[in-house]
């Protein structure tokens, strides 16, 4: 008899059992490894500029080079960009941005400063390439970094660190609505998994609703970079921010709906880092203005 | 029906009017109030439904809320039918007190993770509490807007 997968409902996400519910249904009794994983910690940095971005949603390149820096350096423990790099991927490696492309996408600015960090740190430019799109190019990459834009989204949730490898899988349509949850088997596939050095979550303009079509009621300059090599960590900062977000707009709580399941399977089912926010250490440098953490 | 909902229910729960919201479609309800992915309520263009919270204005601490859920369907057998449904899907682990063919008198109550909830089957219609702090809240909700409902000749 085909097993059915089992009805996922508001109880379970309160009970904070969707590890639960959907673990054995999906990977069989591989739960326990989250646990073994539970005295360590991640750290996520929150970098922020006043100046970053402007009303008229103008952007200062030369301030986004000193929050790229700032995060570098603080996410390695490296004096400098290049040791920072350096430290993350090799100057041989064939290295893919990921931003989003579409759909409130990541800013271009943000991934030009990055490109250029990286020719800085002396990666090759032709070493670097555009590798958002289809499993084609992450097969094609020796490591990764993933520049995906905050910001909710009405059928996940979130849809941000975890949803921006969708096209890797080949088929995103099978990655929306309950399936959500299983977004955190793309960062398993074989030509996936591993070469995620860096999470860099472009937090300059987020969206706390109605994501991933942009609605300006939901918008607002946050100016910040949001980083760290553990996904799931960045991704439960960035969910953080937008709930807190939420709740400042209503004056009340305002919880994420639909939950975003993808978080909490991503760490209890896939393995890919914590979702629990007394394993993740925040460490936040510069404006300080509703920083909702 | 928005006109069905009363404003005020025992004088100490108030409707949230800037809160409430029309919908046909489970894929509305989920970014209105998360019950599941999948539709349990079995909502379709030929249904009406609305979300309608309830606070409950103590003077002291935060407001308490119950959240009501009241769905029209094409007729009772399709009402009856999504009850059932909505009652394997949300509440597996509980025994039907009644079945959705029985539980014309009275509500079904069922103690939660987040608070007691109570349903009813009124006519072609399905009347849901969630949320509410006490069993009788949430009957006290209930029974407010059946009343309405069937003053304004909607229980049928």
């Amino acid at each position: 008899m085909k097993d059915k997968m089992p009805v996922l409902t508001r109880r379970d996400f309160i009970r904070g059992t969707i590890g639960v519910t959907l673990g054995a249904s999906v990977v069989g009794l591989q739960w326990p490894r989250g646990e073994a994983r539970a005295a360590a910690t991640s750290l996520v940095t929150v970098v922020r500029d006043k100046n970053a971005m402007d009303s008229a949603k103008n952007i200062d390149i030369t301030v986004l080079e000193k929050m790229l820096v700032e995060t570098l350096t603080k996410v390695t423990g490296q004096k400098n960009t290049r040791d920072a790099w350096l430290s993350l991927v090799k100057t041989d490696d064939v290295i893919g941005l990921v931003p989003t492309d579409h759909l409130n996408p990541t800013h271009d600015e943000v991934v030009d400063v990055v490109k250029n960090s990286l020719i800085d740190a002396g990666i090759p430019k032709d070493r670097i390439r555009d590798a958002q799109g289809g499993p084609r190019n992450p097969k094609k990459c020796d490591a990764l970094i993933a520049i995906p834009g905050l910001k909710a989204h009405w059928l996940t949730g979130i849809g941000t660190v975890l949803k921006n490898y969708i096209l890797y899988s080949g088929s995103p349509s099978s990655y929306h609505r309950s399936n959500s949850f299983k977004l955190g088997e793309i960062w398993n596939l074989p030509f996936v998994k591993g070469k995620t050095k860096l999470v860099l979550v472009d937090s300059l303009y987020p969206l706390c609703d109605k994501g991933p079509q942009p609605d300006p009621r939901y918008q607002w300059n946050y100016n910040g970079f949001i980083a760290g090599t553990d996904p799931v960590a960045v991704e439960t900062v960035c969910l953080k921010i937008i709930t807190e977000k939420r709740k400042v707009i209503r004056g009340e709580p305002w919880p994420l709906s639909p939950p975003p399941i993808c978080v909490e399977a991503a760490d209890k089912v896939y393995g890919l880092g914590t979702s629990r926010m007394e394993q993740i250490q925040i460490q936040h440098y510069g404006w300080e203005h509703e920083l909702l953490l | 029906m928005v006109k069905i909902l009363p404003l005020e229910i025992g004088a100490v729960w108030n409707l949230r009017m800037d809160r409430l919201s029309f919908f046909r479609s489970h894929l509305v309800l989920i970014s209105i109030y998360y019950l599941s992915h999948e539709n349990i309520l079995d909502l379709d263009l030929s249904a009406e439904a609305v979300s309608a919270p309830y606070e409950f204005i103590s003077g002291s601490g935060d407001p308490k809320r119950s959240q009501f859920l009241l769905v029209q369907y094409e007729n009772r057998e399709r009402a009856r039918q999504a009850l059932n449904r909505f009652h394997d899907a949300y509440l597996p682990g509980h025994k039907k007190e009644k079945t959705a063919e029985t539980a014309a008198d009275s509500p079904s109550l069922f103690k939660l993770e987040d608070g007691w909830m109570a349903y009813k089957l009124i006519g072609k219609h399905i009347a849901i509490v969630f949320e509410s702090p006490d069993p009788e809240s949430a009957r006290a909700i209930l029974q407010k807007n059946e009343s309405n409902l069937l003053k304004k000749g909607g229980g049928s």
